[in-house]
Formats: structure tokens, sequence, C-alpha cells
């Protein structure tokens, strides 16, 4: 039943470095400015502390004993939003498939936060209807929510995350970490508006998976659109010098576009096309959002 | 126009139809690849235009096969032009018998007139024609060269008009000093009859007789001989009379050698003659001559064949260009 779960986890270990995974510990740690370590601060002793609690190489250096503050834990809570409409049955820009890509990622984020000892829930859907699950700290839980991920390959309703993000907005009250898993579905001023109204509560991080380049793709493959599988998309014509730079140039305003939208409302963003990059752009995203928007 | 082949063409064009449908190229859809927002392409103006260029070079494209296709069709089909010839009104004669004896002279210009007209309404007919006097002349012999014919009328015409001056003039050749008399009616009509031509054919013969029968002198042929021999050849005699107040005895006996032959007798006065002669002539003939039509196929295949050839020539240039 774990099945999902094993694999990331695996992929996890094997392919990073030691030193890498425990950064990402360290990483997603960190995300929660200032809540995140069990250590607060120091203050002075008062009768009736716990004398293990005594920081006696601190009361060395000062006069009077000190004793360490620690935060109560918090169970913090990791959102995952993913986009699971019929757009993710297709092909990312490496050639690898968007759901299970996206599932990796999930998986990956929701290992960290479970071995954090934190709730992991998972809201995701398409256009028409948003699914919320239950929260909770458990692998089979992940590994539940993940499979749920998988179970809607093959729907034909068409994406939109901004739904999903709405119902956040409106069904959510405390602070989360959402982790918002999209694809290159142009982010319009609804969208922006949601973000914002979402940024002003929790901390949210967005990856982007990048869909295939139309303009590059092999000769040989049938390509057609997911929502139009009998359709074909005409290799000769989309591979035309004059159409492909076109496209080149409006892709990269679009790219641009998006990332300079998120870096305006402060989110930590983050591209990925293949399974291989998965461990270091998440790396990355999380020491962004903790360095903070630039 | 018609199609001699019809039924090649048509099972060619379906076992065309069945090549292209049975080795046309399957529709990838299992193996195809699935990508999402084909927006960000489609909606692109150089990818419309590229596609508009694509689909009207493919329509030209598939335009010039068919065409190509459908002219060698047409070209294998055989196109033909079917001509049916009726060669009925060829086996009709006319002589054309014309007394120049000094009693007629003054009617011989109109009778000659009114003969261009009646030439005029024939189509197909050969014509002849024979002048006599105290001898008979062929003035020119059965043919269907109207053209010749209507010359050597009008110059005939105007022969009898200005007396001999000009024109042809008949009035001496057909009374040599050597034979006696004149207007022998019996003699002229023996040598108009005698002057058919294929007498082994089984032709449709009529003799236009114009003469006002004013017998002087002693011929060879009684016209009572003269028109037995008529009805031996199997040769009608129209006769054609000048005008008279009474019906005189001459007239009739005209009357009753058209009547014997199978005939009949006009006055030249009325206006309503030539037609009547023309009509006579030709619902007989009709019946007497039945059609033994006969088909000729003149093959068209120069237009279906030359585009065809071009039109091939258009699909490699087409298909080179496609290729590259």
């Amino acid at each position: 039943m774990t099945a999902l779960l094993n694999r990331i986890k695996a992929r996890m270990t094997i392919h990073a470095h030691r030193r890498t995974r425990r950064l990402l510990d360290g990483d997603y740690s960190s995300v929660f400015h200032g809540h995140s370590l069990d250590f607060d601060d120091l203050r002075d002793y008062i009768p009736g502390d716990e004398i293990r609690d005594i920081d006696w190489k601190a009361t060395a250096r000062h006069s009077s004993p000190l004793v360490k503050r620690y935060v109560a834990h918090r169970r913090h809570i990791l959102a995952l939003v993913v986009d699971t409409s019929c757009n993710f049955d297709a092909v990312t820009s490496a050639g690898v498939d968007k759901r299970q890509l996206a599932i990796l990622m999930a998986g990956m984020a929701g290992y960290l936060a479970v071995r954090h000892g934190d709730d992991v829930m998972l809201i995701h859907g398409n256009a028409q209807r948003t699914t919320a699950s239950r929260r909770k700290g458990s692998e089979a839980h992940l590994e539940h929510l993940l499979q749920q991920i998988l179970a809607e390959a093959g729907t034909e309703a068409d994406g939109s995350i901004n739904e999903q993000l709405q119902w956040i907005a409106s069904h959510i009250n405390h602070r989360m970490l959402v982790v918002v898993i999209s694809d290159q579905a142009p982010l319009g001023p609804k969208e922006e508006a949601t973000i914002k109204r979402l940024r002003a509560q929790h901390e949210v991080l967005w990856i982007t998976i990048t869909d295939a380049n139309l303009a590059e793709l092999p000769t040989a493959s049938v390509p057609h659109d997911v929502s139009r599988p009998s359709v074909g998309l005409p290799t000769s014509v989309m591979a035309n010098p004059r159409v492909r730079a076109e496209f080149l140039a409006a892709e990269a305003g679009r790219r641009q576009f998006r990332i300079d939208l998120l870096a305006k409302l402060g989110i930590s963003h983050t591209e990925i096309a293949h399974p291989n990059q998965a461990l270091d752009n998440l790396h990355t995203l999380l020491l962004r959002h903790r360095r903070g928007p630039r | 126009m018609v199609l001699m082949f019809w039924w090649l063409a048509l099972i060619l064009l379906v076992l065309g139809g069945a090549a292209v449908f049975y080795f046309r190229r399957p529709r990838g859809t299992a193996s195809s690849l699935a990508v999402a927002h084909s927006g960000r392409m489609t909606s692109l103006p150089s990818f419309r235009r590229a596609m508009r260029a694509k689909l009207i070079t493919t329509a030209a494209f598939l335009g010039v096969i068919v065409l190509t296709g459908l002219s060698t069709l047409v070209g294998i089909a055989r196109p033909a032009w079917i001509e049916t010839v009726n060669p009925e009104k060829k086996l009709r004669d006319v002589m054309l018998c014309l007394d120049v004896s000094g009693s007629m002279l003054g009617y011989d210009a109109d009778l000659l007139e009114a003969y261009q007209e009646l030439v005029d309404r024939f189509d197909g007919e050969r014509i002849g024609m024979t002048v006599f006097n105290s001898t008979a002349v062929s003035a020119f012999p059965l043919t269907d060269d109207y053209d010749m014919v209507q010359n050597y009328l009008a110059e005939a015409e105007e022969g009898f008009r200005t007396w001999g001056s000009e024109g042809t003039d008949y009035s001496w050749s057909t009374s040599p000093p050597n034979i006696g008399g004149s207007s022998l009616i019996g003699d002229g009509l023996v040598s108009c009859i005698d002057n058919f031509d294929r007498q082994d054919e089984d032709r449709s013969r009529s003799v236009v007789f114009a003469t006002d029968n004013m017998l002087a002198g002693d011929p060879l042929f009684e016209l009572d001989e003269a028109t037995n021999i008529a009805v031996d050849s199997k040769v009608r005699v129209y006769s054609l009379s000048p005008p008279s107040v009474l019906t005189n005895t001459q007239t009739k006996e005209l009357k009753s050698v058209s009547d014997r032959t199978g005939g009949k007798q006009f006055d030249m006065g009325s206006s309503s003659t030539i037609d009547r002669i023309v009509a006579e002539i030709q619902s007989q003939e009709a019946e007497n001559t039945p059609g033994r039509s006969y088909t000729i196929v003149h093959d068209m295949p120069a237009v279906p064949l030359v585009i065809a050839v071009f039109g091939l020539a258009g699909v490699f240039v087409l298909a080179w260009r496609t290729k590259s």
C-alpha cells in the first residue's frame, strides 16, 4: 500500500547526498520563521524551574542562573495544493509524465513534514470540483493522499488552480505551509488576487511543472492536446522556423510574467521538468523561502 | 459527347477508392504524445498563418491529384463524339428538264429563277439539268455541288434574259440545223431520263419537266412512249407548265404523264408552286428510300490526356515541394 511513498523515499535516499538530505530537513524546519526551533531563549532562573533546564554554560558567563526556554512544540500543517485535472495527464518539457512528477514533488514535501512531525493535508481538484483531505501526520495518510492524486488520472475536467486556492481562502482559518503544484496555465488578475489573499495568512511555496515545448517536439511523435485526444497537432507546422520563434518568444514572455508576478507577491517559486531535478529544486525552493523574497 | 468505356472508368474509380481506403495512414492515438495547454501554440498568429498556408497547399495538392485522376479516368473511358449519318437524302436524284423552244423562251428565265429557288430548298439530293429543243443537251450532270449548280442556273438565266448576248446560250446548241422540228417533247423527256446515272443502284429519281407541250415536228418518241420509258425506269415526272388561262389539251397531256409516273402537274403561275414541288418530292422520296443510317465514332482523347500529363507533372512538383 505504500508503493508511491516508498519510491519517493528511495529516491530521496539514493539520489540525494546524505548532506543534502539533512539540509532538506533543516530547510523545512526553518520555513516557519521563529517558530521552528525548539529552543527559544534564555531567562533568569525562578524557583520552581526544572534543574535540568538550567543552561550551565550560559550561567557560567553570567552572574545569575539562566534557564533555557523552549517553545511549546506546535504541530504545523502542510497543505499540498495540487492541480489534478486532465492537464496533468500530459508530458512535461522533459518528456516525463506530469502527474507522476506532481506526485513526486508532493510526496517529497509531505515526507519532510511527516518526518518533522507535522500534519499533511491535500487540496486537489479541477475547474469543477475541489476535494480536501483530512490532516494527519502518518506516512500511511501521506501515501493515501498521493494515491488520490494518481486516482484522478483520466479525468476529463479542465484545470484551474484558482479554484483550489479559493477553497483554502474560504475554508481554512489557521496558518499553514501551502505548497502549490501547478503547471504553466497562465496566471491572470483573478489568480493574483487569490494568491495575495493567501499570502497574507499562509506561507506559500509555488512549484511550476513546465509544459512540453510545443515547438520542439520530436517529429516522429504524434502529439495531441489532452482535452482533444482525437485531433492531432501538426508537428511540421509547429516546427516551422517563424512559428517556432514566435512561440519561444511568447513562452519566454509568459514565463517571465509568472516569475515576476510570484516574486512581486513574495512567493518562492521553482520550475521543474524532470524527477532528477526534484531534490535540488525543492532545496532551492525552501532556501529561497528562508531567505525571504527579494 | 459520350464515354465509350464508362464502366472501365467506374471500375477503376471504385478500385482506386478501395486502395485509398485500405492504404490510408492509421490515426495515431495509442502511441501519441499528450501535451497540455496547446492553446499556447494554436493561438499564435504565425501558427494560424502557417496552418492556413498548409491547408491551402494541401487543398491544392488534393485538387491536382483529383483533377489528374479524373482526367485520366476520362481519358481511359474513351471520350468520343458519335455522329449518326442518315444517308436518306443522298439517294435522291432530281433532274431539271427544261424546254428551250421558241414558244418557251419567254418563260425560261423565270423558270430558271424558279429552279434556283428549288435548288435552295434541296439538301443532299443530287441535281442535274438537261435542256432540250430539237435535241437535248446536258447542262450539267447529276451533282450535289450546289454552288456549281447555282452558278450554272444563274448563267443560264442571264443567257435567256439577254437573248444569248451574255451568260450561257442554249438556244443554238439545242437546235442544230441537221435536225428538223423543234420542241420535241418526247425526245427531250427520254433524254432527261437517259441522263440518270448509277442505274444499278436503287435510287429515287424524279424529273421536273418544264414545258408547254407545244410539239412542232416529228419526234423519235411520242410523249406516250416516253412516259412508258419513264414508268419502266421508275422515274417520277413532275411537270411544270407555263400559266395558261384555260386547261388546254397540252396541259391535260402533261397531267396524264405525271399521273402515270406517280408525279404531279403544276402551274408556274401560283406562288406556292415551288413549295409544293419541294414538299411533294421530299415526302414521296422519304417513303421510297428508307435510310440505312450508320454511326461514325470520333475519338477525342486530347483534352483529358493533356490535362492528365500536366497534372501528373504538377503532382511530382508538389510531392517534391512537400517532401523538402
